[in-house]
């Protein structure tokens, strides 16, 4: 980080950040009901099944994932900022298996009343993090409007046959997820001065970190079903994705990985409001068997740049955990199990 | 009444304000939360709702009004104590730690002692006296893994503040490392340094 450097503080100019700005997911579903479908056979994902990106088939060795996402500032400083949108936007090519390589900037800054230098770094770090990933920044659309919101839209290549979606759970299978959760809480709580510097620190950096090694681990274990989290949620991505594979989810309160300070802000009532919207989504498809209030919001908090969720045979679940901790994927952890059948139910131990 | 000034406030601190004022309040107290945003009136509304206090919401002059009582039965929303300290009803019977050497209950048939050993464990919870530990080991570690019934039992014991101690060897023995519900893993220093410090131990 660049705390030597003096740059425009970027949280000045919202009031709601990250996919916290997302529309919420009920309402979102209602647009999405009437809008006619693709119809061309080549057409392997869309949004059906509420998958992270498009698949489109280009031949049998061939697959495009093409996707978007961007977002108002998250943090404040421009440089870390872009380098998480930049995480946040690819990580929905690596949530589908593939290996992005190419990417264009979506952003809205506006002309007058921030330095236009906080731009040029938004772009340096969306640069940088498109660099780790092998990803090329090929051009990109501005348009002058306040607050800022940045993103990319990403094109990844895969094999068609290996394309990983929310519908490909299997029965019986393991869940692992890579990075801890309570990011929504953690840049709220921050903003109030409520979290310390050290856990805002360290959850900068799971938001920056690229789902590059756990896409490895997916690909290396044959993995079908799984998704990244981001704004719905740990509860309302494993929603979607139990919904889509025709299963219920074990969630087990006891193995999911928080962020520092994520458990003792959300008792002291620092629940952001895209928790709620998320709560509300899911309804009555979730069955609690835990009491623990706080849990199970920090479940819903919705997340920027968060994790991997894939499910995995028992079989390959050590040599899989091993291998993402080598990664430095530190918190990575079973977390629960796929029923036999189901219907997109979550029960929450 | 106590009333809570929110106006002006961005989301999450009313309901951060609200939180700390219920924390701060007996049994009993009416507390009037005052907000001027839609949004943030809507997720204090919610949760109130969740942790089972009657709201009344009323509007008054572009002023949003959220007004309850802290029932008397108000425990606390949630459990943030067990994490930083053992709690009262433990306390109180902190006399003996349970020790699960086996996945299954008696000795005769296994098919029995599982079905045994499923109603232990659904039992304890309603024990006048819960202990102040579990601790598995050998084919114990097994109760605890993921997919299990009794893991979903001793989760219940274990949001109870009764702590779960799982033997390390153990499960790096049966592979189950990474497929525990519950339990903090534990080494043999420990598990004999609890069997030698002369509390009382039970074996079902």
């Amino acid at each position: 980080m660049d705390n030597e450097n003096k740059y425009f503080d970027l949280m000045t100019t919202v009031e709601y950040g990250g996919c916290s700005a997302k529309i919420p997911a009920a309402v979102l579903e209602k647009v999405l009901l009437n809008l006619p479908r693709a119809t061309d056979s080549n057409v392997l994902v869309d949004i059906d099944t509420h998958d992270d990106a498009g698949v489109y088939k280009i031949n049998d060795d061939l697959a495009l994932i093409f996707t978007t996402d961007f977002f108002p500032p998250i943090c404040s400083n421009p440089f870390e900022f872009g380098e998480i949108a930049a995480a946040n936007s690819i990580s929905d090519v690596y949530a589908m298996g593939g290996e992005p390589f190419m990417a264009l900037n979506i952003a809205m800054f506006p002309s007058k009343g921030i330095p236009i230098e906080a731009y040029a770094q938004i772009l340096e770090g969306a640069a940088s993090t498109a660099k780790k990933a092998n990803t090329i920044i090929l051009g990109g659309h501005t348009i002058d409007d306040n607050p800022p919101k940045f993103g990319l839209a990403v094109i990844g290549r895969v094999k068609p046959s290996e394309v990983i979606t929310n519908a490909g759970l299997k029965p019986n299978q393991l869940l692992i997820l890579t990075k801890p959760i309570g990011s929504g809480i953690i840049t709220a709580a921050k903003r109030m001065g409520l979290a310390s510097n050290k856990a805002y620190t360290e959850t900068l950096e799971w938001m920056k970190t690229l789902n590059d090694k756990g896409a490895e681990v997916m690909r290396k274990f044959r993995v079908t079903g799984g998704t990244d989290i981001t704004g719905f949620g740990l509860f309302g991505h494993a929603h979607k994705m139990a919904k889509a594979s025709n299963v219920d989810i074990d969630i087990y309160s006891a193995r999911v990985p928080f962020l520092p300070e994520a458990y003792k802000l959300a008792e002291e009532g620092c629940i952001p409001g895209a928790g709620f919207r998320n709560e509300e989504y899911i309804g009555d498809n979730l069955h609690l068997y835990s009491n623990d209030y706080n849990c199970k919001m920090i479940c819903f908090d919705a997340q920027t740049s968060g994790g991997l969720l894939f499910g995995i045979d028992a079989e390959h679940v050590d040599s899989a955990i091993n291998m993402l901790k080598s990664f430095g994927l530190s918190y990575s952890a079973v977390i629960g199990k796929v029923s036999p059948n189901g219907t997109g139910q979550i029960n929450f131990y | 009444m106590k009333v809570i000034d929110c106006k002006g406030l961005l989301c999450p601190k009313p309901l951060i304000e609200t939180r700390k004022a219920i924390k701060n309040a007996s049994a009993g107290d009416s507390i009037r939360v005052e907000l001027d945003n839609d949004t943030s009136c809507k997720n204090v509304l919610q949760f109130l709702k969740d942790n089972g206090i009657d709201a009344k919401q009323m509007d008054e002059r572009g002023l949003l009004i959220v007004d309850f009582t802290v029932p008397s039965n108000f425990t606390s929303v949630t459990k943030a104590e067990d994490y930083c300290e053992i709690p009262t009803q433990v306390q109180a019977n902190s006399g003996y730690i349970i020790i699960l050497d086996s996945n299954v209950m008696g000795d005769g048939d296994d098919a029995l002692g599982e079905i045994l050993m499923k109603g232990f464990l659904n039992t304890i919870p309603e024990l006048d006296m819960l202990p102040s530990e579990i601790i598995c080991y050998n084919g114990g570690v097994k109760l605890a893994q993921i997919g299990a019934d009794t893991a979903q039992a001793l989760l219940k014991i274990n949001s109870l503040g009764v702590k779960i101690s799982v033997c390390g060897t153990c499960v790096d023995f049966f592979g189950i490392k990474n497929m525990l519900a519950v339990g903090e893993i534990s080494n043999m220093l420990y598990i004999a340094g609890k069997l030698a410090s002369g509390t009382k131990t039970v074996r079902p």
